[in-house]
């Protein structure tokens, strides 16, 4: 896959004279086409400068950010990006369906097919036309979240920067903002997200890298063959888990059990949960659940201090 | 840019308050002689251009529209547009409440004249050098400090000019005046546009005024970076 972000060296730092914060110190990275990359840090380690840095908002001290080979600000770059902030404040004059018709014509979109489009990206995220005719400031931060996603995915961008997309969101937000993300993911859409919720990161994002103190301390890949650190676990009736156990030693896969009639597999990769299912399967073992998490949490503990 | 000046209008006449209190003002310009009251004018268009920028780049507003792909000067254009717009929808109104109070009074005949549309061309062109110079500041300054910016450096130049004279300092006097003659040029629009004289060097100082000021609007924006924290 060839490589569409490209960040070397960047060293970014605020404040003046005495009062300086080093936000970014010597941060290089690639994202790949259609990989979604989540940033996973504490809060002040830098995440959001480096999307500021990404989106042109922000100019680093040293080093260099490209996406597509061209300057960050470039307009072609620009006309490919969907962007949601964290912060919720804008336009909070405008009703939801001025401010999605504005964002719509702005990034090029055809001002005959507004209306069409606006009630579509509604639509997808679950806003009604009646929320549509309300200002944003009537609007709850939910509801924010909501229409700053439709924004952010009017004309499938190609490239997708997201800070924090659902953070204070109820359930019912949450998983609309990852399905769009898996919906932008699908189209082969490039993401990259800033968030704190681990467990949507885990569930979305290809690849992580941890982030303190404004350095990259730790990359580790989640999805296919090349996943570092992942755990798949699987559930079988409790009792046919000794049965499990011997089939899936027969087959040469080494699993421990776990709780609730589960079995730890020590290959967690993509193949290796095929090979395990299989081998379940063939002894004519039901299996009832299959579950694989890169186990994020105790990796953000694990990342080491700067 | 039509996005642009549609949303400018949009934030500013979906606002009940800002409506009510520019048609108050409407009507005080309306008085006649129509188009002429210079305060009310400058009030309403301190009330439509204050915080043209500075209150986008506060709410987070510009850096979505920064996302786009939409250049800074564009951006700027797009706002010195939408206040121009909205300023001349202010002109509109005073002009048809003035027509109405005329027709009321009876004057209706002398008022639908070549003079009222001197006065309002005269006016929109006034504004035009004010609003650049609010949309300059607005790039620099907080919030509604724009506002503050331009009532400041007019009051600068006011008081510096008459210190100079109090003081029998006629150099002081004299750099607060010429200061002001650039950068606030006073052009007898009117008379400018009836044809009868043409004040090349006053027309100049406007033209480079508010060509200066946008030129420096932009470069200003073009080297701010909008951060919300240090995350």
């Amino acid at each position: 896959m060839t490589t569409v972000i490209s960040v070397e060296a960047v060293t970014k730092t605020y404040g003046r004279f005495g009062r300086k914060t080093r936000a970014l110190e010597n941060v290089s990275l690639e994202v790949r086409r259609g990989e979604t990359l989540g940033l996973i840090g504490p809060n002040g380690a830098g995440k959001t400068t480096l999307l500021s840095c990404l989106l042109g908002f922000l100019r680093p001290d040293s080093g260099s950010l490209r996406i597509e080979g061209r300057a960050v600000d470039d307009l072609w770059v620009r006309a490919q990006t969907g962007y949601m902030p964290e912060r919720l404040g804008f336009d909070r004059d405008l009703s939801g369906a001025s401010f999605l018709a504005f964002h719509w014509r702005l990034s090029g979109g055809d001002p005959a097919r507004t209306g069409v489009e606006v009630h579509a990206a509604a639509d997808r995220v679950g806003l009604d036309r009646l929320a549509l005719g309300r200002k944003l400031r009537t609007y709850s931060r939910g509801m924010l979240q909501r229409i700053g996603m439709a924004q952010a995915t009017l004309r499938n961008p190609a490239l997708l920067f997201l800070d924090e997309p659902a953070s204070g969101t109820d359930p019912l937000g949450v998983a609309i903002v990852r399905e769009q993300i898996l919906a932008a993911k699908a189209r082969g859409a490039t993401i990259v997200l800033n968030s704190h919720q681990l467990s949507e990161v885990e569930r979305v994002c290809d690849r992580v890298v941890f982030i303190d103190h404004g350095r990259l301390t730790r990359t580790e890949t989640l999805t296919g063959e090349a996943a570092s650190r992942r755990r798949s676990v699987v559930r079988v009736p409790p009792d046919r888990l000794e049965q499990a156990r011997a089939a899936l030693a027969a087959a040469g896969i080494s699993a421990e059990p776990g709780p609730e009639a589960t079995l730890r597999l020590a290959e967690a990769s993509e193949t290796g949960v095929a090979r395990a299912v299989k081998a379940l399967a063939l002894a004519d073992v039901p299996v009832l659940e299959v579950r694989s998490s890169a186990e994020l949490e105790e990796l953000f503990r694990e990342a080491p201090p700067s | 840019m039509t996005a642009m000046i549609e949303r400018f209008l949009r934030q500013k006449f979906e606002s009940p308050l800002v409506v009510g209190t520019l048609a108050v003002l409407a009507l005080v310009v309306a008085t006649p002689p129509a188009l002429s009251a210079g305060p009310a004018r400058l009030v309403a268009l301190l009330l439509i251009a204050s915080g043209a920028v500075s209150r986008d780049a506060s709410s987070g507003a510009l850096q979505i529209i920064l996302a786009r792909p939409i250049s800074r000067t564009e951006y700027l254009g797009g706002r010195l547009l939408g206040i121009m717009a909205a300023y001349a929808i202010f002109l509109a109104a005073a002009t048809i409440f003035g027509l109405l109070l005329s027709w009321k009074l009876g004057g209706m005949a002398t008022l639908l004249s070549p003079a009222l549309a001197r006065a309002f061309v005269g006016a929109l062109l006034d504004g035009l050098q004010v609003a650049v110079l609010l949309l300059f500041f607005s790039t620099l300054l907080a919030s509604y400090g724009d506002a503050l910016g331009y009532l400041l450096l007019w009051i600068a130049f006011s008081t510096a000019s008459a210190f100079g004279t109090g003081l029998g300092n006629a150099g002081m006097a004299q750099a607060a005046r010429k200061a002001q003659e650039n950068l606030l040029p006073d052009v007898r629009w009117d008379t400018v546009l009836a044809g009868g004289d043409f004040p090349i060097e006053a027309l100049g100082r406007w033209v480079l005024a508010v060509t200066l000021c946008f030129v420096l609007a932009a470069a200003v924006l073009s080297r701010r970076e909008f951060s919300y924290g240090q995350d």
